[in-house]
């Protein structure tokens, strides 16, 4: 039967491209007072043939580690779960905001794994970037303008606001460390 | 005092690498061209009459292809020229940056309208490069005026994310019934909306380049300035160039013929030429 194992992967070396989008969020897009860090992490959502989820779990981790498509584990860290809630390990003045491509073609680590590397039994492979929004205040349920302040990072609108994804090609979610999620939406 | 030559500045970001070769094929048809630097100063950069955005990798690409230059301040300025008519060409990595930044398609100046997702093709993923052959869907453009409507050229195409997208319901008609979309990839004969290769991206409808209403801010993912000179197409092409280069090979003027390219910067000077003569007038 099917199963999805959720990989998780970081660099552990400084992340250039969360560098760039944090000076593009501070300097170009005027928010540097409210936007005070940004990490990034790359999900990949593993649909594999097991028996249940252990053995899914002990597939992923061997064609993870066969292929060397997902992760360089000299600069790398990776974790592997079931699947996450978005809000998992955010502290707590960090939201999350995930974006994935609406309507992404197989990815090349799927195809290498399958038909260039020999590994069987992975079905999908689907990415998604998360995104950890360090905020200069804690975020709160009743703090206002909050959904607001994530479109603009999180959504392309127009000119001024809106990085992280672009609605025409990508989806984007953001989520709170309180365990809330909601789609984000162009403002 | 009329200006003899016109002139254009190719904008230089971080991480572009296509601004030379741009350059030359700008001035390949007569007119004078700057490599400007992206945090060049404003004042000088409202001189000229007209502006590329070259291919490459903007900011390595990072978040998004386009996504940060777009915030870029060089490009609020390069917002106003165009809203004043100035013609602005986005190649490849620059088409990336006009989306992005809402200049093109413009229905609402500024508003992100469109985007350019990743490729989609069968059986692989990631960049992709080949020579496309491109109909003409409209000659009112700043990079098609010399030409005419349902010509076939062919131009070459390199990159990862050029697929035109949209969520805006019924954007893409409007596109086409208001002639802003200038081309798209055609079969070799110049049959519409063809499957991968002649489509290589997945692109909707085929489109290959889209402009503002006004058509003199054109984003348009192939690559003329590879294309400028009859040296540049490959022999083994299919189609009218491929016969044009067999036919001069062997003689000087594979060096000196102009190649399919050549065209889009003539459309460009001829648009300039227009628009100073005060024929076409601001937008």
């Amino acid at each position: 039967m099917r199963q999805r194992i959720v990989l998780t992967v970081a660099l552990k070396v400084t992340d250039n491209e969360a560098l760039s989008a944090l000076e593009a969020l501070q300097t170009k897009m005027g928010m540097a007072d409210s936007v005070v860090g940004l990490a990034r992490e790359v999900q990949w959502e593993l649909d594999v043939e097991a028996d249940g989820p252990e053995s899914a779990l002990r597939v992923v981790t061997e064609i993870v580690k066969r292929t060397n498509v997902f992760l360089n584990p000299n600069k790398h860290r990776s974790t592997l779960t079931s699947v996450p809630h978005a809000w998992d390990g955010l502290d707590d003045d960090e939201v999350a905001i995930l974006v994935s491509d609406r309507d992404g073609a197989e990815s090349l680590a799927a195809i290498a794994a399958g038909s260039r590397i020999g590994v069987t039994g992975l079905r999908k492979a689907t990415r998604r970037i998360r995104w950890r929004v360090r905020l200069a205040e804690a975020p709160s349920r009743e703090q206002p303008g909050l959904l607001a302040l994530m479109r603009k990072i999180g959504v392309a609108s127009d000119r001024g606001t809106g990085l992280l994804s672009n609605p025409h090609s990508q989806t984007a979610l953001v989520a709170f460390p309180w365990g809330e999620e909601k789609t984000l939406e162009p403002s | 005092m009329m200006k003899s030559r016109a002139r254009i500045a190719v904008i230089r970001f971080p991480g572009v690498n296509c601004e030379d070769e741009t350059r030359r094929a700008v001035e390949s048809r007569g007119m004078d061209c700057d490599i400007f630097m992206w945090n060049g100063s404003h004042e000088r950069l409202v001189e000229y009459d007209g502006y590329v955005l070259p291919g490459g990798f903007t900011y390595q690409d990072r978040v998004r292809a386009g996504a940060i230059a777009a915030k870029d301040r060089v490009v609020d300025c390069l917002f106003d020229e165009a809203q004043a008519g100035k013609p602005i060409i986005g190649i490849c990595n620059g088409a990336q940056i006009l989306l992005e930044s809402g200049m093109v398609p413009g229905i609402t100046p500024g508003k992100v309208e469109m985007g350019l997702a990743r490729n989609i093709m069968p059986d692989r993923d990631g960049y992709y490069t080949r020579w496309t052959h491109l109909r003409i869907e409209s000659d009112s453009s700043c990079v098609t005026c010399v030409m005419s409507k349902g010509d076939v050229t062919s131009i070459p195409t390199a990159h990862a994310e050029g697929r035109f997208v949209t969520t805006t319901e019924g954007l893409i008609d409007r596109l086409f019934d208001n002639g802003q979309v200038v081309m798209t990839y055609a079969g070799l004969k110049g049959e519409a909306e063809p499957a991968f290769p002649y489509n290589p991206n997945g692109s909707t409808r085929g489109i290959a380049a889209v402009s503002n209403p006004s058509g003199n801010a054109v984003a348009m993912m192939p690559h003329p300035e590879r294309a400028v000179r009859l040296a540049q197409v490959p022999e083994s092409l299919p189609g009218r160039w491929g016969a044009e280069r067999r036919a001069a090979a062997g003689s000087r003027r594979i060096l000196t013929e102009p190649g399919p390219g050549g065209e889009v910067f003539k459309s460009l000077g001829a648009f300039i030429a227009e628009r100073l003569r005060g024929k076409r007038g601001d937008a």
